[in-house]
């Protein structure tokens, strides 16, 4: 369904402190298979309307190739090429090549995968597109588990959180792969981390990536009601506090290669506080707590 | 399994064989999953819960922020017949109950509803019905007075003011000094109130007991709004011409009359107290208040106060009169310091005697009206029926009583229960609102005549912003309970299930859920800022 576009106030669009133009065709439409609440499909609309009808997508095995709909359904208005697991960002350098060789560089490539299919097992392909700068937006949408095949830990899920394999929460010997540090290591295009919960932010960075050239990598850190252990309606608030808490900053790669916060809170809260939020974290002792506080600040 | 014959055929255009999707999911009824189903439940705002008048304060504040003026003022008009004077001088009830006053300030109501107001002194006021055969005559021409015939005369019936004093307005004219409501704006909005609503206001007409009988044989209605203008002066204090009332101080200043006398001691702590002291020291008379309470137990507003000791005003709290000595030309009073006894104040030890040319008693007010009293049938409004109270209070007493009227008349259908019910709600509070995409804004500065300047003079103290200046105001309105179409809940449904159509008149059918495809996650619920959004059982 689409919004009737003419701003409420003849000013602003969204509240009284945001000033940036949101476009009211959907390239993501309803129907779609992902829960209620899910933060991965309300990640994706809005990569769309960003980056507009001259996309192609390009998808590994992750829930997002479920979301798009069983055969002969498709949730997007642009063309979807679905890949095995490992294999994304290989296939989208395919894409992005053929398209060349057409003379469409003006289509973007946008290959969108899990924390599972970016992480873990198609890192490889990542590292081969980013050297070689393929010309192609990559976004990881991070729910921090492999969430489609019932919430097994990925090594993005943080590390105390309960998943299917690790019934007692992961350990705390293990942290969270420091993914924007590996892709940095490849001198992207661009590079940066996001979540939906701060509109302004994702779609000034969603934008920036747009206009860049060569392999670009976004982080987002998308929420999963069930995998999470949450109530769908808290789903943008969870991801809120994530940031909020320092537990996922939002963080950008300026000109001189270096990564830097582009939103430091006002009133941060509490490692504590954000987990308190999750049945995923129940288990996480007062001493593990203060492990992860003293990791961030 | 995409086999060579497939790449042949694609060649050809031919993609028949291919697991290719082209049928949009929109053919799922995805809506089946939900338990809960997103509603519209537009709520009341607090502060049109605080406001007398009720105003329709969150949606005025939204054509005012979008500067259709206008609509804004239309809006207000409603259910305020004299913002220009209430922009002044209501003490804003609504802005003590704002809810931005939890988040950083509170929105300044006040002053958009002033400078509304002086932008609807050269509009006339809408008519909405018909003609009707009834007449209707009001006594008094104050804010009661006003009001009762804004309201019967919108509704066409025929409007007589009787009016005992060469001009209207009531305290408004006679009390309230200059400095704080100016009496060119006063006459102008109550000129347009009358030559927009076809209004005989008969000033220079006082209504006596005996005037009465005929005036209900004239008429199919009378309304009572004769005030409470007369000072009421301790039984205690001596019958001389150096002991006077606040009110009748005032409206001899408000008629340029001269005042005689230097020294003035003025006892008593509400707003006709400040307001006789302020105007005294204007005139250049040496002033002082005697107050038997602290100052801030005073009654009078907290602002007026704040202003009044900026100006230098000589307030003597905790003080009593414990003796009045008349020494026919001036008065020695004994002052003693006030010690409470129970709930009783009484003279604790004794301070000084000090000398006076005037006392002035600024200690409760009556009614010259009292024959009126004892004509149940009458109605009555303002401060005459339920005690002096503020200029929004009146004028809403006066609105009630045009509805009784109208009521009778057969011309207002009785209120409806379900109308009451949502009326008996609770208005929104600050915890159910949803911030997080707001950000801190302290309120505008108005500007103000300062000390020096204002000091011997009635000009008016608040300067006023621009409309265009006040709209960065209106902005910092959350709209409480009221839904902007601001697309927040559009923005963040993850099913593209709700679209606003903002060309709807109808607040209800602005927001329209898709419940084919909606799947009950809440979020929308948990952002809408105004918190309208509601999430129901699915039935
Ligand atoms: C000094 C002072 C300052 C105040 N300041 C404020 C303020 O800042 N803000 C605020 O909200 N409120 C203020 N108030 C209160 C407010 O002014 C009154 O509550 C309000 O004016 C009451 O309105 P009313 O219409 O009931 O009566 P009034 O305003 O008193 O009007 C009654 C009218 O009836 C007329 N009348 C009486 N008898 C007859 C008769 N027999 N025949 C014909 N006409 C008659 C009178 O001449 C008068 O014009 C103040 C009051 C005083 C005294
Ligand atoms: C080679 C291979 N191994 C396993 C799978 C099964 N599989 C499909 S999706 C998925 C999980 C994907 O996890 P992630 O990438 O995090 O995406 P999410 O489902 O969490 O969105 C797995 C294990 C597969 N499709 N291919
Ligand atoms: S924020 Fe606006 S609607 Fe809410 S209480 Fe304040 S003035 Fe009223
Ligand atoms: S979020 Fe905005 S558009 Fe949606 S219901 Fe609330 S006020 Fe209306
Ligand atoms: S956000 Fe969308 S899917 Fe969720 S309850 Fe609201 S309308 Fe339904
Ligand atoms: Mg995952």
């Amino acid at each position: 369904m689409t919004n009737n576009n003419r701003p409420a106030t003849g000013k602003n669009h969204f509240t009284d402190d945001t000033n940036w133009q949101i476009t009211n065709a959907e390239l993501m439409e309803s129907g779609h298979m992902a829960c209620p609440g899910c933060g991965a499909s309300l990640s994706m609309r809005h990569v769309l309307k960003i980056l507009g009808p001259e996309t192609i997508v390009v998808m590994p095995a992750c829930c997002w190739a479920i979301i798009a709909g069983g055969q002969p359904t498709t949730a997007l208005s642009v063309p979807l090429l679905h890949t095995p697991f490992a294999v994304a960002a290989a296939a989208a350098s395919g894409v992005r090549q053929a398209l060349t060789a057409q003379k469409k560089e003006h289509i973007q490539i946008l290959t969108w995968a899990g924390d599972g299919g970016t992480f873990d097992i198609g890192l490889q392909g990542i590292s081969g597109a980013a050297e070689r700068h393929e010309d192609m937006i990559y976004i990881c949408y991070d729910n921090e588990a492999y969430m489609n095949t019932g919430i097994q830990q990925s090594s993005a899920t943080p590390h105390g959180a309960w998943t299917t394999t690790t019934p007692g929460g992961k350990d705390f010997k293990y942290s969270k792969k420091d993914i924007l540090a590996i892709i940095k290591a490849h001198n992207p295009g661009y590079l940066a981390s996001a979540t939906i919960a701060y509109p302004d932010d994702f779609y000034a960075k969603i934008e920036k990536a747009k206009a860049a050239r060569g392999f670009r990598f976004i982080h987002l850190l998308a929420a999963c009601p069930s995998g999470w252990k949450i109530d769908s309606q808290n789903a943008l608030e969870v991801t809120r506090l994530a940031v909020e808490s320092g537990v996922f900053p939002l963080v950008e790669m300026n000109n001189e290669g270096a990564i830097e916060k582009t939103y430091e809170p006002e009133n941060p809260i509490s490692v504590k506080e954000y987990l308190a939020t999750q049945g995923r974290f129940k288990k996480i002792t007062a001493e593990e707590t203060e492990i992860w506080q003293n990791e961030i600040s | 399994m995409i086999k060579l014959k497939h790449i042949e055929a694609i060649r050809n255009g031919d993609f028949t064989g291919l697991p290719i999707s082209n049928t949009s999911t929109a053919v799922n009824m995805t809506g089946s999953w939900k338990f809960f189903r997103p509603t519209l439940k537009p709520k009341k705002s607090p502060c049109l819960e605080a406001c007398p008048l009720h105003i329709l304060i969150a949606d005025y504040m939204q054509e005012f922020a979008a500067g259709n003026h206008l609509n804004a003022l239309e809006i207000l008009r409603e259910n305020n017949p004299l913002p220009a004077v209430t922009g002044r001088v209501c003490p804003h009830f609504c802005q003590s109950a704002c809810n931005r006053t939890d988040f950083d300030e509170a929105v300044l109501i006040g002053d958009i509803e002033r400078a509304l107001g002086d932008l609807g002194l050269t509009q006339p006021y809408s008519m909405e019905s018909q003609e009707c055969q009834e007449k209707a005559a009001i006594i008094g021409s104050g804010p009661a007075g006003l009001a009762a015939a804004v309201f019967l005369a919108r509704s066409g019936v025929k409007v007589t003011i009787f009016e005992q004093s060469e001009a209207p307005g009531g305290l408004l004219r006679y009390g309230i000094p200059a400095y704080r409501l100016p009496r060119r704006i006063l006459e102008k909005e109550i000129k347009n109130i009358v030559e927009s609503y076809s209004i005989d206001l008969r000033c220079n007409h006082k209504i006596k007991s005996t005037d009465l009988d005929n005036l209900r044989k004239e008429y199919d209605a009378v309304i009572a709004a004769p005030g409470l203008t007369q000072s009421s002066i301790p039984e205690t204090w001596p019958e001389t011409p150096t002991v006077k009332g606040a009110l009748e101080l005032l409206a001899a200043i408000s008629r340029d009359e001269p005042i005689p006398g230097q020294d003035f001691v003025i006892i008593g702590g509400g707003n006709a107290a400040l307001d006789t002291a302020r105007s005294l020291k204007r005139l250049g008379k040496t002033v002082q208040i005697i107050y038997r309470r602290t100052i801030d137990e005073m009654p009078a507003y907290p602002d007026e106060i704040i202003e009044a000791q900026s100006e230098g005003l000589l307030l003597r709290e905790e003080t009593v009169i414990e003796e009045i000595i008349d020494n026919g030309r001036d008065l020695s009073l004994n002052l003693h310091r006030s010690r409470k006894n129970g709930d009783r104040i009484e003279a604790g030890d004794f301070i000084e005697t000090i000398t006076t040319d005037f006392l002035i008693a600024a200690t409760g007010q009556e009614s010259s009206g009292d024959f009126l009293n004892c004509n149940p049938e009458l109605l009555k409004a303002g401060d005459f029926a339920h005690g002096a109270a503020s200029v929004a209070e009146a004028l809403a007493s006066g609105r009630k009583a045009a509805e009784t009227t109208l009521r009778k008349f057969g011309r207002l259908p009785d209120d409806s229960i379900t109308d009451q019910e949502t009326q008996n709600l609770p208005p929104i509070t600050f915890a159910a609102l949803h911030l997080n995409y707001y950000s801190k804004k302290p309120a505008l500065k108005i500007p103000q005549l300062d000390e020096q300047t204002r000091s011997d003079n009635f000009s008016e103290i608040h300067l006023g912003l621009s409309l265009e200046q006040l709209e960065i105001e209106a902005e910092r309105c959350f709209h409480c309970g009221s839904c902007t179409t601001c697309g927040i809940c559009w923005f963040f449904c993850p099913d593209v299930a709700i679209a606003i159509n903002r060309e709807s008149d109808n607040a209800e059918s602005q927001i329209l859920f898709d419940y084919d495809h909606c799947k009950g996650c809440g979020q929308c619920a948990e952002v809408c800022p105004r918190g309208v959004i509601e999430m129901e059982e699915d039935l």
